[in-house]
């Protein structure tokens, strides 16, 4: 059983800050994190290593400092970790950033389940996982809330939908984006960290990765561009109620009603 | 795995009208699809071109003829038991179909959990752009592209964002944002069959079953009211009040993620940054202190309700009514007066 875990490394702040001329996100100097979804990936990965064996992958693009959240998932107890690093990637739409991983996929070899978090909290588009599997051409099931179970070349999830879940069966290998309600992830053990400390993430270009054309990635290969960021409109100011129970309640009453 | 080849991109100078995804689960029309013919009929209007619909299931004729009665022009169907139920790839492969024989400027779809899977599957196929999780839409004069506005780090920023190149331009649209289209008792527009492509007659995921996880449980993200519990409300049996109040309004039951995490209530009610994102009409937020995670995923609720012991908690700052006091005296206090009435 071959896993790779797709991981983002995102702010750790609401308070960011935008290039004006481009639109971008300013990310130097800012604290970063894995994004909180991506641990509950990289955490289901490791169970089902711990089930079925095999290895687990994290991979993730980005800056050299991205290279911090592969660190965190080596901690986790994630066997390999590969990080795709070209300033020829920056700039890149999730239709480009899907069009890239699935090619770094492809250079990781024989795999059998790709797990990624639901969305991330920074772009919170959910996008990047479904177009990694359309890519690859393989099934995909979003939104994984429990994967019941793995046999016979299946895997059984149940998909979290407004009003409950669905349950699908899905042959191998497929794409599972997954959401918070997956399971709790692990602290990082000691030794874990030790060998986080060491390990050395395979560190690619996009010169490395087969049939990427230089016209599909980054700013050049996306289909999006932002035009203008602004700051939401402050809600107005609110009215205090005080006073006994019912006397706030029929204060409350009486202003909803007009 | 195969790597897919690259895609054959629709020329933009063919492109017209608007098209939105019609959702449907178990022979229902989604009230997503009415917010969805809302928009598009406005953007459709914007430019003087067609709105059309595309609506996948199976045995979905009835619901073709419902949506005659929301001012669309055509209603593109693909009807098929392999479409029974949503799984991505067959619906992907099917919507691909209905796109490339319209044409379609622009592409919108709600962003509820089977558009917000489907959606992203389909800008790959055809090699568009997305903007997810749209809160504003609208036509640049100059150029009669798409402007889609959507907010990112949970709303503490947004963002307007252009596809003029690629067709169609393609939007993700957050629940409760736009007005749905009326339904109007005269029918209109017409019903156009598509055929299956035949790469989506063999589904390679299989649908097992559909588990409502509560009978009569409400869609948070659906809602025009929701009333959630959080840390300060003490402990599981707290919901029973926070559930009688909601009752009492007619809304759905959310919680904060330290309820969730203490194990009080089930991850589906959570509303934040790792839950749902809601936009009631009203929220109530009971026994919440406010944290950035809980905000970003209720702040843009027309009214907000906050009942809280401490008159510094940051849910205060978004509060429209800030309710200063025991949470176990107030909350009851509310649903008896609400069911009172008068």
């Amino acid at each position: 059983m071959n896993i790779v875990v797709c991981i983002k490394q995102i702010p750790d702040t609401t308070d960011v800050k935008f290039d004006r001329e481009t639109g971008r996100l300013k990310r130097e100097g800012q604290p970063t994190t894995i994004n909180a979804l991506d641990e509950h990936a990289v955490e289901e990965a490791l169970r089902l290593k711990e089930q079925h064996g095999g290895a687990v992958t994290a991979l993730t693009m980005g800056p050299e400092k991205a290279v911090d959240v592969l660190k965190h998932a080596v901690a986790m107890g994630a066997d390999e970790a590969v990080h795709v690093c070209d300033d020829a990637l920056a700039g890149a739409d999730t239709l480009a950033t899907s069009y890239l991983l699935a090619r770094a996929i492809g250079k990781i070899g024989a795999v059998d389940l790709i797990l990624c978090g639901g969305e991330t909290i920074d772009g919170a588009t959910a996008c990047v996982g479904p177009g990694v599997a359309q890519n690859l051409q393989i099934p995909c099931v979003c939104f994984v809330q429990k994967i019941e179970g793995i046999a016979d070349g299946k895997i059984t999830v149940q998909r979290m939908m407004e009003e409950g879940y669905d349950r699908v069966e899905c042959p191998l290998p497929a794409l599972l984006t997954v959401v918070k309600g997956i399971n709790v992830p692990r602290i990082s053990s000691l030794k874990g960290k030790m060998r986080a400390k060491k390990h050395q993430p395979k560190a690619l270009t996009v010169a490395d990765l087969p049939e990427v054309k230089p016209e599909r990635i980054g700013a050049a290969g996306s289909a999006t561009r932002v035009t203008r960021t602004f700051s939401p409109e402050k809600r107005p100011e609110g009215l205090m109620l005080e006073g006994e129970a019912d006397e706030i309640a029929e204060q409350l009453y009486q202003h909803l009603r007009k | 795995m195969e790597l897919m080849k690259d895609p054959e991109v629709l020329n933009p100078d063919e492109c017209r009208g608007v098209c939105i995804f019609a959702e449907q689960r178990r022979g229902a029309l989604s009230s997503a699809a009415m917010e969805m013919a809302g928009a598009g009929r406005r953007l459709a209007d914007a430019l003087g071109e067609d709105l059309h619909a595309a609506l996948l299931g199976h045995g979905v004729g009835d619901l073709a003829e419902e949506l005659r009665h929301y001012g669309i022009d055509k209603i593109h169907v693909v009807d098929d038991p392999v479409l029974a139920d949503f799984l991505d790839e067959p619906y992907s492969a099917a919507l691909c179909r209905v796109v490339r024989d319209v044409k379609p400027s622009i592409l919108l779809g709600a962003a509820t959990n089977i558009g917000r899977s489907l959606l992203p599957n389909v800008a790959v196929r055809l090699g568009a752009g997305l903007t997810a999780g749209c809160t504003g839409l609208a036509i640049d004069d100059a150029t009669r592209s798409l402007v889609a506005t959507r907010p990112a780090f949970g709303g503490t920023i947004f963002a307007d964002v252009v596809m003029e190149n690629r067709r169609p331009q393609i939007a993700t649209v957050r629940r409760r944002v736009m007005a749905p289209a009326e339904r109007r008792d005269a029918p209109s527009g017409e019903i156009v069959r598509h055929d299956l492509p035949p790469c989506a007659a063999s589904a390679r995921a299989k649908f097992l079953e559909s588990v409502d996880e509560l009978a009569g449980a409400v869609d948070l993200t659906a809602a025009d009211v929701i009333v959630s519990g959080g840390r300060g409300i003490g402990g599981p049996e707290a919901f029973e009040m926070i559930r009688e109040l909601a009752d009492a309004l007619g809304g759905g039951v959310g919680a904060s993620r330290a309820a969730v995490d203490a194990g009080w209530i089930a991850y589906s009610h959570q509303v934040g940054q790792t839950g749902k994102q809601v936009r009631p009409k009203v929220y109530v937020a009971c026994g919440i202190s406010g944290a950035i995670q809980h905000l970003v995923g209720m702040r843009a609720s027309d009214t907000i309700i906050a009942i809280n012991r401490d008159p510094e908690a940051p849910i205060f700052r978004v509060a429209t009514y800030g309710l200063v006091g025991d949470v176990h005296k107030i909350v009851p206090a509310l649903a008896k007066r609400f069911r009172e009435g008068g």
